[in-house]
């Protein structure tokens, strides 16, 4: 039973200070940078409701940056725990919900409407993006269940779909209308682009509520990880906690890439970096790469803004720039170990 | 931890050198205040734009044309390749601040320069419509595609207070047209035009109803049968299919040095070979960015373009 009794590793409080700070860092830098800067003293007094002496500033501060700050956060946090989960229930450390095809629904059901329905509400595609993880999800699990779930066979399965997901998403783009399929390129890149305080409160309950529930199941994370054997000699009730791991992980990533499209390799590279700080336990993995996840793509969003203004780049392509060497890393280093 | 930590003191170092370089704001001297202003419908509702309007941004080549055209220039403009890459409009816009691409303008920038007007078309900017409605009054095109370009320069002319601007255009228009079709004269009768533009591997056609196609429909051109319109104005056809865009003429709508290389490709195949065009040595090849624009600048270059491989000489 010594299993179970994962102590927090003694750099968590450290670790988990430090990265609030640098967020907080990072939050006041970003809101006050771009092609229209607010001094850093005039952040702060815009966001507490203090008079600044420039109408400007608040509506560059509460309705363009500010929200889509937060919300660069939150999806980073919604994508660094959704990967905490993936890689700690398939017990493989370059398993995503990327990778294993919950992105990929997403984003083909999300260009779907976009490019065959473009007189719909723009509301509706986090919706169908949702619909289309959740979908994606359930239709993985089922095809891999062979007597129960098994890790490998969900990867094998998601990888398969994420493929099939991915080859509809081009025939849609191929095929659809010039300027519907401008907008959904703009989407399927991954920004945070016009963000506003509507998607945040559509987004902060899945957000709390599903980061909460992982948070609460670190515990049976860590049973999971020491494989099928182990989990079931402790008890646990391996397909039920699995589902319900894999429904907060899909929720996650689901709600994430319907508030900011698909911003890829956070997913991946949080955990890795929260491992490394604090080793393997999920109690305190979780909150670490959380905000790992959340400073990455905030400073995503930074750089995209800057480094080429007027013109963005959208942070989901920042992400991938510095996201796929270190994958490639991670493979290697893991060959080799 | 030694790489970790050298990995969050970069990132910090990064964040400061992004801190330290902010520069000071300026504040534009000349924010005036709206006085007069008169309510107008437009795709997303309705707007109160200024009377007369003196800072306007467009948010898309078509519609800083169509200002253009009415005489107005915009002081900025976001635009589709997020630069302006038709010469007729560049050699006009030399003064215009640009803001970045149509989906993604930059609000920012925007706000800096003080518009008192932002006209664009709702394909683009619908999701972004309450943050450019923060800025100044917005007013949005309800845009299909290229065949309503007719519309959209009608919704600007109404949205800029033009309107016997724009009735001086459409005459001036309408006189170009006669004047072409007159000294087609029985030409017209014998001649069939096909429009097609290069992109990716298909054979990319301008329909009957396109901008190019509308023109050419205008003047009485007869174009093939695989050309009648349709909806958006574009048909898109496998290469198998080249015969079918056969005809007296052909004019080949190009943008840049990769749909040259499309081209080039296309006249490497037997099948272009046999084109009846090909054989008379009947292929023109024009500018797609003034063949596949969409206002009435472009559409006096297309007249001009017509005069000059139809007739062999400007009037």
């Amino acid at each position: 039973m010594q299993w179970l009794s994962f102590r927090l590793h003694r750099r968590v409080p450290g670790v988990l200070s430090g990265l609030i700070i640098l967020t907080l860092i990072a939050i006041v830098l970003s809101v006050g940078q771009g092609e229209y800067p607010v001094p850093p003293l005039d952040v702060i007094k815009t966001v507490l409701g203090l008079e600044t002496g420039n109408p400007d500033f608040s509506f560059i501060v509460m309705t363009l940056r500010l929200p889509r700050t937060l919300v660069a956060w939150g999806v980073g946090m919604g994508l660094a725990i959704a990967g905490t989960i993936t890689q700690g229930i398939t017990r493989n450390p370059l398993a995503s919900p990327g990778i294993i095809g919950v992105n990929a629904g997403a984003s083909l059901a999300a260009v779907t409407l976009i490019v065959l329905y473009p007189e719909l509400p723009i509301a509706l595609i986090p919706l169908a993006a949702f619909g289309g993880a959740l979908l994606v999800a359930l239709l993985i699990y089922l095809l891999a269940w062979k007597d129960g779930s098994s890790p490998v066979r969900l990867i094998l399965v998601g990888v398969g779909f994420s493929l099939i997901a991915g080859s509809l998403t081009s025939l849609m783009v191929t095929f659809g209308n010039i300027y519907n399929v401008s907008q959904a390129l703009v989407w399927l890149a991954g920004s945070v682009y016009g963000r506003s305080w509507e998607q945040l409160t559509v987004f902060l309950p899945w957000l709390t509520g599903f980061g909460l529930l992982s948070l609460l199941m670190s515990r049976e994370l860590n049973a999971l990880q020491l494989g099928d054997e182990v989990a079931r000699s402790l008890g646990s009730r391996l397909e039920l906690q699995r589902s319900l791991l894999l429904l907060s992980s899909v929720a996650l990533a689901g709600s994430a890439v319907a508030t900011a499209g698909s911003i890829g390799f956070v997913g991946l590279m949080a955990p890795h970096l929260g491992r490394q700080m604090v080793g393997p336990s999920h109690e305190g993995l979780l909150p670490v790469a959380a905000l790992t996840g959340g400073f990455v793509v905030v400073v995503a969003d930074l750089l995209g803004r800057l480094l080429f203004a007027p013109i963005e780049l959208p942070c989901g392509i920042i992400t991938a720039i510095v996201g796929a060497p270190y994958f490639l890393y991670v493979l290697i280093r893991d060959r080799n170990s | 931890m030694s790489n970790l930590r050298l990995f969050v003191m970069s990132i910090l170092a990064a964040l400061l050198i992004i801190a330290c370089q902010s520069n000071s704001v300026q504040q534009s001297p000349n924010s005036q205040s709206l006085t007069d202003c008169r309510t107008i419908q437009h795709a997303l509702g309705e707007a109160c734009v200024p009377t007369a309007p003196q800072r306007l941004v467009s948010l898309d080549d078509t519609t800083l044309a169509d200002a253009l055209a009415l005489g107005v220039p915009s002081v900025g403009a976001s635009l589709i390749e997020g630069r302006l890459v038709a010469d007729y409009l560049a050699s006009r816009s030399s003064q215009m601040i640009l803001l970045g691409k149509s989906e993604q303008p930059n609000l920012e920038k925007m706000l800096r320069i003080k518009p008192d007007l932002i006209i664009g078309i709702d394909l683009f900017s619908k999701p972004i419509f309450k943050q450019l409605s923060q800025i100044a009054p917005t007013a949005l095109g309800n845009w299909n595609g290229l065949p309503t370009w007719r519309e959209h320069f009608n919704f600007v002319a109404n949205v800029l207070d033009k309107e016997d601007e724009a009735r001086q255009v459409w005459d001036s228009y309408e006189q170009r047209i006669n004047k072409i079709r007159a000294a087609l004269g029985n030409q017209l009768q014998d001649v069939e035009i096909s429009i097609i533009y290069t992109y990716d591997d298909t054979i990319t056609i301008d329909a009957e109803n396109s901008f190019a196609g509308s023109i050419l429909a205008d003047i009485g051109i007869r174009r093939p049968k695989a050309q009648a319109a349709v909806e958006d104005g574009i048909i898109i056809l496998s290469e198998e299919r080249i015969p079918e865009i056969d005809a007296d003429i052909i004019f080949v709508s190009v943008y840049d040095t990769e749909s040259e290389q499309i081209l080039e490709d296309w006249q490497q195949k037997p099948l272009w070979n046999q084109l009846k065009a090909v054989q008379a040595g009947q292929v023109h090849i024009v500018d797609a960015n003034i063949w596949r624009a969409g206002d009435p600048m472009a559409a006096d270059l297309v007249i001009d373009d017509l005069f000059k491989y139809l007739l062999k000489a400007k009037p």
